[in-house]
This record gives structure tokens, C-alpha cells and sequence, in this order.
């Protein structure tokens, strides 16, 4: 599949590869979060949950600059809150812009992908 | 070089919205596209029945179903534009159930003409075939003028007892609902729009009575996972006065029985603001059926309306994979029967009454599985009140349809590819057959042709003709187009003969080509087409009084009654309904004809038609006085054939040869018999020709 | 010609190593896709058809289905047509359609790297080069690799019903 031409979604502390020596990290998601780019955003979320060591304590996740997303979407990014806190860091959404949030409330998503830093 | 190219086929195709979506997604839309064109048919059916009545409040409803049901489908499946067309007829639809715009009979044209809107779309989305958008927005601008002008409505409700009817024709007590939706894991794969699943269900609850929660179901390591495989499930809580049958209909198109579990409840049992208990059983799919509840399985994932309650969904294929394993059972059985028959009678008592136990069980089960594929042919016939409506309006004709026989049922494969062959029909017989009404007069006709659709079951096969009351087919005429066209004729030939040219490839006797027959597909298309499917297509013509094109077409295409003969090393298997009979003949019933051979039965001549030599095959028997000569009968035509001996009289399996292969000149397809070889079923009218030409 | 043997090349070079089932016709080695094989089984019950070339051996029953038997032996004049308890049928599915094509063995499954594919001589062997994608080597043997779908697709063998013949029927009928 190809996709639109857009910038790469997953923008922060990319240039460090894989490993990151601080303690929070910040990953910054952008454009659609849907079904036609899952392949690319998973590929992206991994990388970046290459990035996540045990020092890390908090990662945010800036859901600011997302512009649509889908039950796909809403899927891969709780998977990815999911496998955060698997490797022991405790991930925090940054709010997502009113349209996104009232979606991925629509969609269910609103107790998996609590806005808030924990319940 | 370019071969190579065609054959990489399956490039995507982009839609009107701008998704990819592959041939691998069409396989999943098609259960829409199918569900789609069938509310398209039924609407334009009850339209067409309403002429210009205004219809009733059942008709009503149906046709806002309809639409209804083609918005909300085209909506989860990202078909944004064919929502667009439904969303403003559906308003339409609906001041005018609630009588706030009065009804004007133009607006049965106008509806006929949005569902052809529609139906252009849905080919779009379906077989990628071009779309007139102006010719959409044409429909849509009337559409809603005819909403803005019925606006200011005048008129109040004529009929009070029939209340003003709410969108959801009964208004049931609120109940509470909870839905457990395990969808599918391809659902994302397929583009299937939760949020539009969602907000359908959110339009049946009661304001603010709506929940909604997702929940993973497996926590696989993100490297894991495949990212458009579903592994969300989702629970849905509303409170609704819709009935079971519309909640489940929100899914039709994206559910199984098995992915969905309903539980209901009466209102009072809770307060509407209780949130429900997460039930974890609730989620679990697993062994849980979608209607354990004291329900009977509703109508959601088949047709709605009445036939709702008695009837489910399938998918074809399944339907084929049963007949094909009935057919290997019938196989087996064979086999044991014919193992069976070696053995001694005495010994083996038991044995043999089983096992004709075993054939009729095998019988019915057969029986009851070929029903299966059977439909009415009304699916096909009620597609022509529309066509010869129109069609008579264009050509300035009068003409009244009378369709008989509706409910004779035929094989669902047939049905779609008796279609086309019987439009063409039709639509000569309207265009060249019946005359114009001063015409009609001066011959002493009523103004009003008649055109007569007609289906029945003669033995094993479906007898389907197109008869008008026209002017008949023109000798003359077709013998001086047929010489044009440098087709060998002569002026000698018998009337069938003559009427036989007309199939002939590149014959049309449309003085002018016209807009309505003549389409560039001539006669031979139609025999080609009706050939293919193991039929014949028979004309019988009166000058002055009329035509028949009548097609004669097998019950079904699976399976067939067979005499089982052998020639040298090969079986064939010649299809009962055309044998006569068989003899063993005599010195003096051979002769010869013009060097041909032929056998005397009861004073008739028939050609001997030679397998081994039609087919360059070694037999053990070359003179007919040694062989066996089955005596058939093909439409008309009378051969006997000749074979080494006769084997067994019985039921096969057709299978198609063509799956993997090519065509094979003189078989209907083959079979395969008790020992597991395949033997061809002989086609006999191709064997006569194949015979001349030797 | 040469572009396209150039694309089936640079194809193959994507793809890194391919699997080949390799079988053998007369003495010639000959290498096909393995995804492109469905089953091997043994030559029996072959129901002739008639009025067909001789390269077609008739169809056999698989399973209930109804599959053609090519002898490529026949059709590319390569070794001895004999049937015996060895002779081989490696069925194949490609362009939606399930075909049995007899050989004299199967041998092996091998893997090829893409670049030991070298691009198919303009003479040589007796399958045309217009169904040869490559050759590779394997033990110091040459191994002719076979673009089975194309083959089977071409009007020379006639199992698939010749595109050229409808095309012709669709422009009459216009």
C-alpha cells in the first residue's frame, strides 16, 4: 500500500535510535491515525517502543497534531499505552485536539485511552 | 509480453472516496452490493406496482426501509457518495410519510430514477463501470426540490386513524439493550467504518441512552501484532424503543450470528441511569450463539420484511460446497453399491438392505440440498414490468405485460444467466415484434400488444417463453438481411430454417439501429449465452399473429440422470431426458442414405451417429448390427448412437470442465463414476454437428 | 523482449532467493516456483479427450475436481513419453486454474538466490525462451527456470481459452 506523502508521523526523540539515556520520552503522533496507514504506524510504534528502556519512568504521548483517528487507530494506540506500561513506564496522553477525543470516545476507546496521566 | 500484464491482474481499484480497496475487499462488500441491489429491485418493485397510486403506509415504509437500509450500508462501508442520492430521498420519504409534503405522482418517476442513480453507483463501486455524476446530481436537485416545495405543508394528516407513522413503525416500549459485538478480525482490512456502526446505533436510542466500550481481547507484544487485524470487541448499552430486528440490522452487513450477542431487558427491571455490570462471560464469543436468547433467530442477517422470520443469509459458495459433497457421497455410494452387487445375495442380506437405505437417504439428502439452490424465476420476471413500461413509452407503443408461471423454480446459477438472454428477448419483442397501435388497428388488432412472459417445468427441464402477438417474423426481410450480410441461405429453406439465420453472428434486422434493442449484441449472443448454460432457444412465428422464442433450460446444473455407455476403454454418459430408447438392430434396419448410415425404426430414418469416430476413439465394435444404438431425441432433431454396450442407468454429478480447462466440443461436461474416473456427458445437439461435419 | 527479461531479472534480484521445485524432462533440469505447485501424485486414470493435441493426456478426477494432464515432454519434444509407475504429475495452481503437468521426476526443492539467475539464452532449450525466466546453476548443472503461469496461460497449450479468439467474436458482434 501506499500512502499519502505526509512527514513522518512519529516525531520526538528519533534521532537517538535506539537507545534513549533519559528518563521520560515524549513521542509525538501526527495526521490521520487510521486503518490506511496501519502498517506504517505500527512499524513507527515499535521502533519506538525499541526506544523504551527500564529507566524510562514516564512516556507522553502527544496526540495534539493527530488529525482524524479510526477504530484501527484507537486499537494500535492502546496496544502501544499496553505495551508501555508492560515495560514499566508509565505513558501519559497528551490531549488530542476536540474532534479526535469526542472519537475515540465514540468508538469506546475512552477507559483504554484515558486522557488523563492515571486513573 | 503483455499477456504477462493482463494476467497480474488484481490492481486495485480506487473508489469515488478515494480509498484503495482490492479485489480482496470486494469479496467482502459483495454481501453488500448483493444486499444493495436487492432492496434496489424490491423498491423498484413496488414502485413499478403503484403505477400512480399513492402508495400505502406498508409500501411506504417498505420503500423507506429500503433506502434506509442502502444509506446506512453505504455509509460503513465508506461509500460516501451513494449516501448521498438515499440521505435526501430518505427525507423525502419520510415528509411524505408524515404527510408534510403531499404526494405527487411524478415522484414515482423520480424515485425510479434515484434508484437507477443509485444503481449506477453501486456498479461503479461493484464492476467499476463509469458513473453519469451529472446525472446524479440531476436526481439529487429534484429530490430536494420536491422536498422544498412540498415544505410548507398545507394539507394536515387525511387519515387520522393511521396516526402519523414514526420512522420505526411500532413504537415499542423502551427496553434496555446490550449488545456484545466480536467483530471480525479482518473488519478494519475490509474498511468497515465503526463510528458509522456506532452512530446508527446511537440514532436508535433514546437521547443520551447510549454506551459504548471497546476492549482488547488479547494483549499480543506490540512487534506482534498485525495492525489492521481487529482484536477489539466492543459492548454497546442503549436504551431503545427499536425493535430487535432494526438493532440487528445495523449489523447486517458486518456480522455473523455468531459475532453478536443481544440481551434485552424491560426498562423497569433498572434504572435507565444504572450502568450494566461488565459481564466477562458476555464477552467471550466462543460457543455462544448470537439468538440464545428466547428469540427465534430474527431476520438481520437475511432479508427483512416478512419473509424475515424464516429465513438466514448464505453464502453461495457454502451452498455450492454442500452440493459438491452430497455429489461425493452420491459417488460413494455408487461405488459401494457396485461392490455390493459382486457379492453373494444370500451371505450379504444385511448388507444390501442397508445400503439401499443408504441410497435413499443419499436421494433425499440430495433432494433436499438441490431446493436449496432453487428460486423462483419471478426474480427475473419482475425485473420486466419496468423495462417494457419504459420501453413502450419511448417507442410510442402500447403494451401490456402478462407474466405467467412466476413461481416455477430453477437453479439460483441459472437465474442469473437466463437474465440477460431473456432481456434481449423482451426488449426485440417490443421493438420489432409489436406494432405501433394504428398499425395494430388497421390489421384489425386491439391497439394494445400483448407480451407474455411464461415459465413451467416440462420433465427435467424449465420451459421459459417470450410470446408476443406482434407482426411476426418477416421471411422476406430476414432472408434479404441474412444475403447482405453473406450469410449461405436460400430461398428454398423451411420457415425454421429461415428463422434459424437470425442467430447467425452479425445478424440484425433493426432497419435502424435503435436506441433500445440493437445494442451491438445480436441473436447469437443470446444462444451463446442460453447455450452455455445447457439450454436451447426454439422460435415459433406467424406472420400477422405473433412470435415465441421459447427457452428450454436443465432443472439444474449439478446434477443429471444419466445412461452410462461404453466405448472401447472410455465411459460417456448420455443424459436420459434426450434417450428414446436402445436396440441391438438388425441387417435390414441398416441402410444407407447418400453414403451416410442410418437405422430404420417404425418407418423413420435415423443417422447413426459413431462415437469412436466422432471422437477418434479405438472401439471394440465398428459395425452397428454389433453395437448398441441408443435412440435420442435432442429438440426435435432424431439420431441414434452408436455404442459397444450399455453400462448403468444413473444419477451424476456434472462437473464442469472448464474450472481448469477449455471447452470440449460434444460434452456437457463430465462426471465422475464409482471408480473414481471421469467420464464426459455428452452434449447431443453438438454431436449432431460434430456427425455432419464428418 | 530484452526490457521484459530485464524486468523478470531485476524481479527475481527483489525478491532475494526464491524456492524452485526442480523436475526433470528427458535430460534437461527444469525449475519451477514452488509457490506455483500445488501437489505431486503418480499418472493413473487419465480419461482421454478427444479431438485434442497429444500433448494433452486428458483430465483425471482430484478430489472431485476436474484437472487437465499435460504431457510437456509431447509438446517440447523432450525425451520419451512413457507412462509407467514412476512417471510423475506435479499439480499446479495458476490463473485460478488447478493443471497436472507430466515429468519424467521431481528431484528437489531448492533455493536460488536471486543473482546466481542468470537471464535465459536467446536459443538453446527446447522449452521457447518466452517461458523461461531464467537459468540457474546448481551443482555445476544447469537448471532452467520456468515461468510456469505464462506458459500455462499461452495459446500454445489451450487450456485457458485463447483471449485473441473472443476478442475477434466481441468485434463481429459490435
Amino acid at each position: 500500500m501506499t500512502f499519502c506523502n505526509k512527514q513522518n508521523p512519529l516525531k520526538g526523540q528519533n534521532k537517538v535510535g535506539k537507545k534513549v539515556f533519559v528518563n521520560n520520552i515524549n513521542i509525538t503522533l501526527e495526521g490521520p491515525l487510521i486503518v490506511e496507514r496501519a502498517q506504517e504506524l505500527h512499524q513507527l510504534l515499535v521502533e519506538r517502543l525499541d526506544g523504551v528502556t527500564e529507566k524510562c519512568q514516564q512516556a507522553t504521548i502527544d496526540l495534539s497534531r493527530v488529525s482524524d483517528i479510526d477504530a484501527c487507530g484507537c486499537q494500535l494506540l492502546a496496544l502501544f499505552v499496553e505495551s508501555l506500561k508492560r515495560r514499566g513506564a508509565t505513558p501519559v496522553l497528551a490531549p488530542a485536539p476536540v474532534g479526535v477525543t469526542e472519537r475515540i470516545n465514540t468508538l469506546g476507546f475512552r477507559d483504554l485511552l484515558a486522557l488523563q496521566p492515571e486513573r | 509480453m503483455n499477456r504477462a500484464a493482463a494476467n497480474s491482474k488484481g490492481t486495485g481499484m480506487t473508489t469515488p472516496t478515494g480509498e484503495k480497496s482490492s479485489v480482496d475487499l470486494n469479496r467482502f462488500n459483495e454481501v453488500f452490493f448483493e444486499e444493495c441491489a436487492e432492496n434496489l429491485a424490491e423498491m423498484e418493485q413496488i414502485l413499478i406496482s403503484l403505477g400512480d397510486r399513492e402508495p400505502d403506509h406498508e409500501e411506504m415504509n417498505a420503500i423507506f426501509r429500503a433506502a434506509h437500509s442502502i444509506k446506512g450500508g453505504a455509509g460503513i462501508f465508506g461509500f460516501q457518495d451513494m449516501t448521498v442520492v438515499t440521505h435526501v430521498m430518505e427525507s423525502l420519504l419520510d415528509r411524505l410519510r408524515n404527510r408534510e409534503t403531499p404526494f405527487v405522482p411524478a415522484m414515482i418517476d423520480l424515485f425510479l430514477e434515484a434508484g437507477d442513480a443509485i444503481a449506477m453507483q453501486l456498479a461503479w463501486h461493484r464492476e467499476g463501470k463509469a458513473v453519469d455524476q451529472e446525472a446524479i446530481d440531476r436526481v439529487r436537485a429534484k429530490l430536494q426540490q420536491a422536498i422544498e416545495a412540498g415544505a410548507p405543508a398545507l394539507e394536515p394528516p387525511v387519515e387520522p386513524e393511521q396516526g402519523s407513522p414514526a420512522p420505526h413503525e411500532e413504537e415499542l416500549l423502551p427496553r434496555r439493550c446490550r449488545l456484545a459485538f466480536t467483530p471480525d478480525p479482518e473488519i478494519f482490512a475490509r474498511g468497515i467504518r465503526m463510528e458509522s456502526i456506532i452512530s446508527e446505533l446511537t440514532e436508535l436510542a433514546e437521547p443520551g441512552e447510549f454506551a459504548c466500550s471497546a476492549r482488547l481481547m488479547e494483549l499480543p507484544d506490540l512487534p506482534e501484532l498485525d495492525p489492521e487485524r481487529c482484536i477489539t470487541c466492543w459492548e454497546f448499552t442503549l436504551l431503545t424503543r427499536a425493535s430487535r430486528e432494526q438493532v440487528l440490522d445495523v449489523f447486517m452487513f458486518v456480522a455473523d450470528e455468531e459475532q453478536l450477542t443481544i440481551e434485552e431487558e424491560p426498562v423497569d427491571r433498572r434504572g435507565p441511569a444504572e450502568e450494566p455490570a461488565p459481564e466477562e462471560t458476555l464477552l467471550a464469543p466462543a460457543g455462544r450463539r448470537a439468538y440464545d436468547s428466547s428469540e427465534a433467530a430474527p431476520g438481520a442477517f437475511g432479508r427483512r420484511g416478512g419473509e424475515a422470520e424464516s429465513s438466514i443469509r448464505v453464502n453461495v459458495t457454502k451452498v455450492d460446497q454442500l452440493v459438491n459433497e452430497v455429489g461425493e457421497l452420491l459417488i460413494t455410494q455408487a461405488m459401494l453399491s457396485q461392490i455390493v452387487a459382486g457379492l453373494d445375495p444370500v451371505l450379504h442380506q444385511a448388507l444390501q438392505r442397508g445400503l439401499t437405505q443408504l441410497e435413499r437417504n443419499t436421494r433425499d439428502l440430495q433432494a433436499s440440498v438441490m431446493s436449496i439452490r432453487l428460486v423462483p424465476i419471478s426474480i427475473v420476471f419482475n425485473r420486466f414490468p419496468r423495462l417494457v413500461r419504459e420501453m413502450a413509452a419511448k417507442l410510442g407503443k402500447q403494451v401490456e405485460l402478462k407474466t405467467v408461471g412466476e413461481s416455477t423454480e430453477l437453479d439460483r446459477g441459472l437465474i442469473e444467466r437466463i437474465a440477460d438472454p431473456l432481456g434481449h428477448l423482451v426488449r426485440n419483442a417490443l421493438d420489432h415484434g409489436l406494432e405501433s397501435p394504428e398499425r395494430r388497428v388497421s390489421c384489425g388488432k386491439s391497439p394494445v400488444g400483448t407480451l407474455q412472459l411464461s415459465a413451467s417445468q416440462v420433465g427435467g427441464r424449465i420451459v421459459v417463453d417470450v410470446t408476443d402477438d406482434g407482426a411476426g417474423l418477416n421471411r422476406g426481410k430476414i432472408l434479404a438481411k441474412a444475403v447482405e450480410c453473406g450469410i449461405p441461405c436460400s430461398e428454398s429453406m423451411s420457415d425454421e430454417e429461415v428463422w434459424q439465420l437470425i442467430f447467425a453472428p452479425g445478424f440484425s434486422t433493426a432497419s435502424e439501429v435503435t436506441d433500445l434493442s440493437g445494442r451491438g449484441v445480436g441473436m447469437d449472443v443470446v444462444l451463446k449465452n442460453v447455450q452455455a448454460i445447457g439450454g436451447r432457444v426454439q422460435i415459433a412465428s406467424e406472420a400477422g399473429r405473433g412470435a415465441r422464442f421459447t427457452i428450454s433450460l436443465p432443472l439444474t446444473l449439478a446434477i443429471l440422470e444419466g445412461l452410462s455407455v461404453a466405448v472401447g476403454a472410455e465411459k460417456f454418459i448420455i443424459p436420459l431426458n434426450v434417450v428414446l430408447e436402445s436396440l441391438q438392430p438388425t441387417a435390414e434396419q441398416l441402410k444407407s442414405v447418400n453414403g451416410r448410415e442410418v437405422v430404420q425404426v417404425r418407418g423413420e430414418y435415423l443417422p447413426i451417429l459413431k462415437l469412436h469416430r466422432i471422437f477418434n476413439l479405438e472401439a471394440e465394435v465398428t459395425e452397428p448390427q454389433l453395437g448398441i444404438l441408443v435412440l435420442v431425441d435432442a429438440d426435435g432433431e432424431r439420431g441414434a448412437i452408436m455404442v459397444d454396450a450399455l453400462l448403468d442407468e444413473q444419477q451424476v454429478v456434472v462437473k464442469s470442465i472448464e474450472t481448469n480447462y477449455r471447452r470440449v466440443e460434444g460434452s456437457a461436461g463430465a462426471t465422475i463414476l464409482g471408480d473414481g474416473r471421469v467420464a464426459l456427458i455428452l452434449d447431443i445437439p453438438e454431436l449432431f454437428t460434430m456427425h455432419k461435419r464428418l | 523482449m530484452q526490457t521484459a527479461q530485464g524486468n523478470a531479472v531485476q524481479q527475481l534480484a527483489a525478491e532475494a532467493a526464491s524456492e524452485y521445485l526442480t523436475f526433470t524432462l528427458g535430460s534437461e533440469s527444469y525449475g519451477i516456483d514452488i509457490l506455483k505447485v500445488q501437489e505431486i501424485r503418480g499418472y493413473d486414470c487419465v480419461t482421454r479427450i478427444a479431438n485434442t493435441p497429444l500433448f494433452i493426456k486428458g483430465v483425471i478426477n482430484l478430489r472431485g475436481v476436474i484437472v487437465p494432464i499435460i504431457d510437456l515432454r509431447i509438446k517440447f519434444n523432450v525425451g520419451e513419453a512413457t507412462y509407467h509407475e514412476f512417471t510423475v504429475v506435479i499439480i499446479i495452481n495458476v490463473l485460478n486454474k488447478v493443471v497436472g503437468i507430466v515429468v519424467d521426476g521431481v528431484s528437489d526443492v531448492v533455493a536460488l538466490p536471486a543473482q546466481s539467475i542468470k537471464p535465459p539464452p536467446e536459443l538453446g532449450a527446447s522449452l521457447d525462451t518466452r517461458y523461461i525466466t531464467g537459468l540457474g546453476t546448481l551443482n555445476d548443472e544447469m537448471l532452467i527456470l520456468v515461468d510456469i503461469e505464462k506458459l500455462i496461460g499461452s495459446d500454445e497449450l489451450q487450456i485457458v481459452e485463447s483471449a485473441v479468439e473472443d476478442t475477434q467474436k466481441g468485434a463481429v458482434n459490435q
